[in-house]
């Protein structure tokens, strides 16, 4: 009587043992296909570089016309994405033209991807009539956000957490003219590095995911 | 039926494969703690690096015009890319600092006794290797950080003696491009010190199949003891596995989450006149030598003495298992080279924080020696209490008492306390003077060295002489 | 209702395995473009369930000490779980 008592609970053990294992392997199967789900991702690999990606070359503006007190916008480098061009008056960070002044940034904010307005020096934004700009520099409505334009678009004070990213302008001394030919890490807000958002709910990763400005749609 | 086939499929895999028999020695219940496995920790993260490299190479292009926007772009606009770029970035933080762990717990435990010196060797190689893999893999983003940091390191090969610095210099560099610096630095982070490695770990692994794992060093010294629950052993199949699963499991999901949370943005694009502004410091983990560099007596010529020093700290690493040839393998009684580990350990951490807050600043001869002198003084101190309190037989039963006992020092009488605090407080408020002078930079020696020796004689010699007086008194 | 050491093991088994398939079959069912962090932290919250599964499987009991290990693992899971929510909505 005892014995086949014995002889049930080890069948038992036996049999919770294995489905132990059972379990185990189920636990292990579930981490693999978990580490497997990356691979889902090969629909969306982009092609190694080298291959169609390039910034677009546009000329934007001559440096005779441009005046300081008139800040120049246009969509660089996609259609949606606007930038600011502005002529400081005196040399700048990366500044082009015949007097190093000449600098342009996206105009998306960092921090959470408003469209900011640029200040002249002694000017005010919008939304803060007590704030008075001693140099160039944005002002965001949205949260208060400044970034210096005299020195490569750093944020002066504000919620954004890295500069806004510089596009990087070209001057052609024999006639004046500039063009924009790339921009400057990080990139813009909504095509960069995870933990930023898209507004319009589709991310794009790189330029062809959306439509490259081209001199026609410079300007909208 | 189903569950029938299911277990004739395993059956059958397990014949093929050859689990059935283990060819591997048991395993020991003592060896299955994270201690013990600190070396194969850093094999998995070398697996690790191994994986996400590759998924890497698919994007990353070795010229010097593309490597950096390669590499940005992996990080910005392949899928995931910053997560793999992340996990391959701290994932060699993490081999290194287990390779160094590995060491350090070996050297402690003194696995390098017979039969196991060979190993110890072909480890500091490794450890060696690893290193080169890491200045390597350093260079390859082409950022100005890494460049100018590489040209450094290159730059230090040329005060080798001339035969042997040439070599190595033309094996790197190349002709001196900054192209063949790129393609060769990229040529030994992939295959040559890979290769190099790999085959390391297989002879290290024949070997500890050879030997197996050492036993505690009380075990060794003292016998095992009998019917111990630890000297319990496992197949390889399945309990080895089990953990490595396991730990390799918890080290994977912790890396995994510092990169999602920390993940990496690159510096600037190297170019020759970024790289003028910029103030060149290699990773953290040559931080240490970085340091000693900028000691002033290592300056100009003197950089020869540094280099060497650092040298002959490597050759006598190496060449440790032939010079510590007792028998014994508990640290309790090795309390030279107990003694010297913790040196440095202790100097390594100092030496690297302190090359992190300084980048750039030459460090004056009197500050340089006092902080690692002080720092040896401080280390050398502690342990030689720690192990005076061993002997006294006070381990395991640490209370004020007998931690002063072993001090030598009464303070069972408040009124002689009281007496000792003061001085003590006072030697504290100077001692704290002279070592914040230290690291401002500006002290006058002769004070400072004529105060600290005053206090500490004055403040033993009371001791003493109250010791003598308190013992007359009470024969306890 | 009192378990003994076997059913103990057990039910602690199958539950951890539950939730190790119930974070696979979400990761697989997420947005991998713009979850990428959230893939991130929660693959290293099912790789730490794993690493309990496998501790469960091959300690003979876990009662006592055990527990407490089994105890700091949900703890470290349940954390990444949570950065993983994080990093989801921020």
């Amino acid at each position: 009587m005892a014995g086949a008592q014995e002889e049930n609970k080890e069948t038992l053990q036996e049999g919770r043992r294995s489905f132990l294992k059972l379990v185990l392997t189920l636990g292990a199967g579930a981490t693999a296909a978990s580490f497997i789900s990356m691979f889902r991702l090969l629909t969306y690999i982009p092609p190694p570089q080298g291959g169609t990606l390039a910034w677009p070359v546009v000329k934007v503006a001559n440096a005779s016309t441009l005046d300081p007190s008139a800040p120049l916008r246009f969509n660089y480098p996609l259609v949606d994405t606007p930038s600011i061009l502005i002529k400081v008056g005196y040399p700048a960070e990366n500044g082009v033209g015949p007097d190093s002044d000449i600098v342009a940034f996206s105009g998306i904010c960092q921090h959470l991807g408003c469209f900011y307005s640029p200040l002249l020096a002694g000017g005010s934004p919008k939304c803060n009539s007590n704030f008075r700009a001693a140099a160039p520099q944005g002002y965001c409505c949205c949260h208060g956000g400044q970034y210096d334009f005299v020195h490569g678009g750093a944020v002066i004070s504000g919620p954004p957490p890295r500069p806004v990213p510089r596009v990087i302008l070209s001057y052609d001394d024999s006639t004046g003219d500039i063009y924009a030919t790339g921009m400057s890490a990080p990139t813009i807000f909504g095509h960069g590095p995870p933990g930023t958002s898209d507004p319009n709910g589709v991310l794009k990763y790189d330029l062809q995911g959306g439509d490259l400005v081209t001199e026609a749609t410079l300007f909208s | 039926m189903s569950e029938n086939l299911g277990r004739r499929f395993v059956n059958w895999v397990k014949k093929v494969v050859g689990l059935q028999t283990n060819v591997l020695r048991p395993v020991p219940e003592y060896s299955m703690n994270p201690f013990y496995w600190l070396g194969a920790l850093a094999a998995i993260a070398f697996g690790l690096q191994a994986f996400t490299g590759l998924l890497m190479l698919i994007y990353y292009v070795p010229t010097t015009d593309q490597a950096y926007s390669s590499t940005q772009f992996i990080i910005q606009n392949v899928p995931l890319g910053w997560l793999i770029e992340t996990v391959h970035l701290y994932g060699a933080y993490a081999m290194i600092l287990l390779a160094f762990l590995h060491m350090f717990r070996g050297y402690f435990v003194s696995v390098q006794k017979h039969p196991r010196e060979l190993m110890w060797v072909i480890g500091m190689l490794m450890g060696l290797l690893v290193l080169g893999m890491g200045l390597t893999g350093y260079l390859l983003p082409w950022t100005v950080v890494s460049k100018s940091a590489s040209d450094v390191s290159i730059g230090m090969l040329s005060f080798l003696p001339a035969q042997i610095g040439n070599v190595l210099i033309f094996l790197i560099a190349g002709a001196g491009s900054s192209a063949a610096e790129l393609t060769r630095f990229f040529d030994l982070h992939i295959i040559v010190l890979p290769a190099g490695l790999l085959s390391l770990l297989g002879l290290k692994m024949y070997m500890f199949e050879s030997h197996g794992p050492s036993k505690p060093p009380k075990w060794e010294d003292s016998g095992t003891p009998q019917g111990s629950e630890r000297s319990k052993e496992y197949p390889w199949w399945p309990n080895v596995y089990l953990y490595f699963a396991m730990v390799g499991g918890v080290f994977i999901a912790f890396l995994l989450v510092a990169s999602v949370l920390f993940p990496i943005s690159l510096p600037p694009e190297f170019s020759p006149a970024a790289a003028s502004n910029f103030v060149p410091q290699p990773d953290w983990y040559f931080l240490w030598m970085y340091q000693m560099l900028k000691f002033a007596p290592f300056e100009g010529s003197g950089i020869y003495y540094a280099l060497g020093a650092v040298t002959v700290l490597a050759i006598m690493l190496v060449i440790l298992p032939f010079v510590d040839r007792g028998r014994t393998r508990s640290p309790w009684s090795r309390p030279l080279y107990v003694t010297i580990g913790l040196v440095m350990i202790a100097e390594l951490i100092a030496l690297t924080v302190w090359g992190y807050l300084t980048p750039g600043a030459l460090i004056p001869t009197v500050q340089a020696a006092g902080v690692t002198g002080g720092l040896f003084l401080v280390v050398v101190a502690v342990t030689a209490f720690a192990f005076r309190l061993r002997r006294k037989g006070f381990a395991g039963r640490f209370t004020v008492n007998t931690v002063v006992r072993a001090l030598g020092l009464p303070f069972r009488h408040a009124g002689i306390t009281g007496m000792f605090l003061i001085p003590l407080i006072v030697g504290s408020v100077a001692m704290e003077n002279m070592v914040g002078a230290l690291s401002s930079g500006q002290v006058d020696l002769t004070s400072a060295a004529v105060s600290s020796a005053v206090l500490f004689v004055c403040f033993y010699g009371m001791a003493r002489v109250m010791r003598h007086l308190t013992l007359n008194r009470d024969k306890t | 209702m009192k378990l003994d050491e076997g059913s103990l093991r057990f039910t602690v088994a199958t539950l951890l395995a539950t939730s190790a398939a119930a974070i696979a079959v979400y990761l697989w069912n997420i947005d991998l473009v713009n979850g990428q962090r959230v893939f991130g932290a929660m693959l290293g919250s099912e790789l730490v369930i794993f690493s309990m599964l496998v501790y469960v499987y091959s300690k003979p009991s876990i009662s006592g000490k055990q527990s407490t290990w089994l105890l700091l693992g949900c703890f470290v899971a349940a954390v990444f779980l949570l950065i993983s929510i994080q990093v989801g909505v921020s």
